[in-house]
C-alpha cells in the first residue's frame, strides 16, 4: 500500500468506482476491501461538495447573452475565419451597472438587436446544411415515397443508386397523397414558404455540387444510403412504382415537395433523441423540438429528415418544419399524418 | 438562438467558474465562450451533441482566460456569490467556499475533467470527446484532480466544515 504508484492506481480505481466507470474486476476489488470502501465514501463526499455550483448573476447572464446575440447578428466576418473555438469577442463592457440601475433592455453596452430581418435571410446558412440538403433530397424522397406507396405494408425504398440522382422534383411527383391535402393547408399558413423553398432549393443544388467536398460526411452519407436501402429494401424501386400526384396543392406545398434540408442527414431517431441528453426534464419525444437544431441553422428553416425508428422497426420520413424562434415543429409521419407541435422555451408541448 | 444559449448558459457558467477558479475570470471566459459558440456554429457538424461541443468551447475559453490571467496579478479573494435557494444553504455555502478556494490550486489540466464529471455529469467517454483526450487519460486526470482537491481541502481543514462560513475577507485559508 505504501507504493506510490499503487496508491495512485487505487485512487484511480476508487475514483472510477465512484463514477460508475470501474471495470467489473475493479468493482470486486473495491467492494472486497473495507478500506477502499471507506475511500469511496470520502470521495463521494468530495464529489457532492464539488457539485455545488454558483448561480450566475442574472444581470451578468443577460449581458453575456446580449453580447452573444449581438455577435450573432453582427455582419459575417469576411476574413479567412478563425479556427479557434474561442473566437475573438467583441468588446462588451462587463462592468456591472450601479445597483440602482433597472435592467433596462436598452443597455448601451450590449444592445439586443432585432433579428427579424435576419431570420428569413439566406445568408449564413451553415455549410453543413448545404451538404445535408443533397442528402435529404435523396433520403427524404426515398423514404417518403416508400411509405406513401406502401400504405400499410412494410416501408419500401427505392434502390439507392437509382435514386441518388433524383432531384427534388422526383420526390415531388412521388409525394404521398395522404400528406398532401393537409400539408398544403398548413403550408399556406406558414410564412415565407416560397422564400424558403427558393432558399432550400438553392441549397440543395449547391449541396449536390459540394457533395464530393465533404470528406467524412461523404462516407457517412454513403453508409446511411446503404443502411437505408438495407433496412427497407423489401420493395424496390419505389420511385418507379409510386403513384404520381396530380394535385396541384401537393405539388406546390413545400411540406410535400421540398426541396428539403436535413439538418442531421445521417441521424437515426435514437441518435436524434440522444442529442437531448443532458437537457434536464426534456421528454424524449420532444427531441424534434431539439434545441440542438438551433445551433445548426438560421432561426427559421424547414427540414425533412429520415429517421430510423427503432420502436417501429422501420424507416419513416419525418418532415420537420421547424421555426426555432417559435419552437414550432411540424412532423409528417409515415402514414402521411401530420402533427404540428408548439413548444415553449423549455421544450414542453404547448399545443399539439 | 437566444433560447438555445439561455438554456445552456448556467452550465457553461458553472464550467467557467470552476475551471477558472474565480468570478472575474469566469465572467470573461463565459462571455468569450458564448460569443465563440455563436460565431462557431457553422463549424458545429452535429457529430457530437451541442452540449458536448459547447462545453468544449467553454473549456477552451477558460484555458485561454487562464493563460491571459498568468500575465495579470491574482485577484483578491472575492465576495461569495449567490447560490441556489436549496435546502442546507449554509452548508452549501461552506462547502463551496472551501471547494472554490481549493479548486484553483489543483493543476489546470486536472480541473476541466473533474468539472465536466462532477459538475456537468458527463461520463468519461463524453469528457474524452469534449477534451479530445484518451479515455484513460480522462480517468487518470479525474482521479488525480480529486486527490489534489482532497489534499488541499485537508490542508485547509481549519475551515469549519459546517455552520457559519468563514468570512470572505479573512485571507487565511490557502497554503502558498
Amino acid at each position: 500500500m505504501s507504493d506510490p504508484s499503487n496508491l495512485e492506481h487505487l485512487d484511480e480505481v476508487v475514483s472510477a468506482y465512484v463514477d460508475g466507470e470501474a471495470t467489473p474486476e475493479e468493482v470486486r476489488l473495491v467492494e472486497a476491501d473495507p478500506a477502499l470502501m471507506e475511500q469511496v465514501e470520502l470521495m463521494r463526499g468530495l464529489v457532492e461538495m464539488d457539485q455545488v455550483v454558483a448561480t450566475p448573476d442574472p444581470e451578468m447572464k443577460r449581458r453575456h447573452l446580449a453580447a452573444a446575440m449581438a455577435a450573432f447578428d453582427a455582419p459575417a466576418d469576411t476574413g479567412s475565419g478563425s479556427d479557434s473555438d474561442a473566437a475573438v469577442a467583441p468588446v462588451v463592457d462587463l462592468t456591472p451597472p450601479p445597483a440602482d440601475t433597472p435592467p433596462a433592455e436598452t443597455n448601451g453596452s450590449a444592445p439586443v438587436i432585432d433579428l427579424t430581418s435576419r431570420r428569413r435571410g439566406p445568408a449564413g446558412m451553415p455549410r453543413i446544411l448545404t451538404a445535408a440538403a443533397g442528402v435529404l433530397v435523396v433520403l427524404g424522397g426515398i423514404g417518403f415515397v416508400a411509405t406513401q406507396n406502401d400504405s400499410g405494408d412494410a416501408t419500401a425504398v427505392a434502390d439507392t443508386d437509382q435514386v441518388s440522382n433524383s432531384r427534388p422534383s422526383d420526390a415531388d411527383e412521388d409525394g404521398g397523397e395522404a400528406a398532401g391535402a393537409e400539408a398544403s393547408d398548413d403550408a399556406e399558413a406558414m410564412e415565407d414558404d416560397d422564400a424558403m423553398e427558393d432558399e432550400t432549393s438553392a441549397l440543395a443544388d449547391e449541396a449536390m455540387a459540394e457533395d464530393a467536398m465533404e470528406d467524412d460526411s461523404s462516407e457517412e452519407e454513403s453508409a446511411v444510403d446503404q443502411d437505408t436501402s438495407g433496412a427497407v429494401d423489401e420493395d424496390s424501386s419505389a420511385d418507379d412504382t409510386a403513384p404520381a400526384s396530380d394535385e396541384d396543392d401537393e405539388l406546390t406545398s413545400p411540406l410535400v415537395n421540398g426541396p428539403f434540408v436535413d439538418v442531421f442527414p445521417e441521424t437515426t431517431l435514437d441518435e436524434l433523441l440522444a442529442l437531448t441528453d443532458g437537457i434536464e426534464g426534456q421528454p424524449l419525444e420532444l427531441s424534434l423540438c431539439n434545441s440542438e437544431f438551433a445551433g445548426l441553422a438560421p432561426e427559421t428553416f424547414k427540414a425533412r429528415s429520415l429517421f430510423d425508428s427503432t420502436q417501429d422497426a422501420q424507416w419513416f420520413p419525418a418532415l420537420i418544419d421547424n421555426d426555432i424562434t417559435g419552437e414550432f415543429v411540424v412532423v409528417t409521419g409515415a402514414d402521411g399524418e401530420r402533427a404540428g407541435v408548439l413548444f415553449d422555451d423549455n421544450c414542453n408541448v404547448v399545443e399539439r | 438562438m437566444n433560447a438555445l444559449l439561455d438554456r445552456h448558459y448556467d452550465r457553461i457558467f458553472a464550467v467557467c467558474r470552476k475551471v477558472t477558479g474565480n468570478q472575474a475570470d469566469a465572467d470573461d471566459a463565459c462571455q468569450d465562450a458564448m460569443i465563440a459558440i455563436v460565431k462557431g456554429l457553422h463549424r458545429f457538424d452535429g457529430r457530437s451533441t451541442f452540449r458536448t461541443w459547447s462545453y468544449r468551447v467553454a473549456t477552451n475559453a477558460c484555458l485561454d482566460e487562464l493563460r491571459r490571467r498568468k500575465r495579470r496579478p491574482i485577484a483578491a479573494i472575492e465576495e461569495p456569490e449567490r447560490i441556489s435557494d436549496e435546502p442546507g444553504i449554509s452548508q452549501q455555502v461552506s462547502d463551496r467556499l472551501s471547494i472554490d478556494d481549493a479548486f484553483p490550486q489543483i493543476p489546470e489540466e486536472f480541473r476541466a475533467p473533474v468539472v465536466l464529471r462532477d459538475v456537468i455529469g458527463m461520463d468519461y467517454a463524453e469528457i474524452a470527446q469534449t477534451l479530445d483526450l484518451p479515455a484513460g487519460t480522462v480517468r487518470s486526470r479525474i482521479a488525480r484532480g480529486r486527490r489534489h482537491l482532497a489534499d488541499v481541502l485537508a490542508s485547509t481543514s481549519e475551515i469549519p466544515p459546517t455552520g457559519e462560513p468563514e468570512p470572505p475577507d479573512q485571507p487565511s485559508k490557502s497554503p502558498s
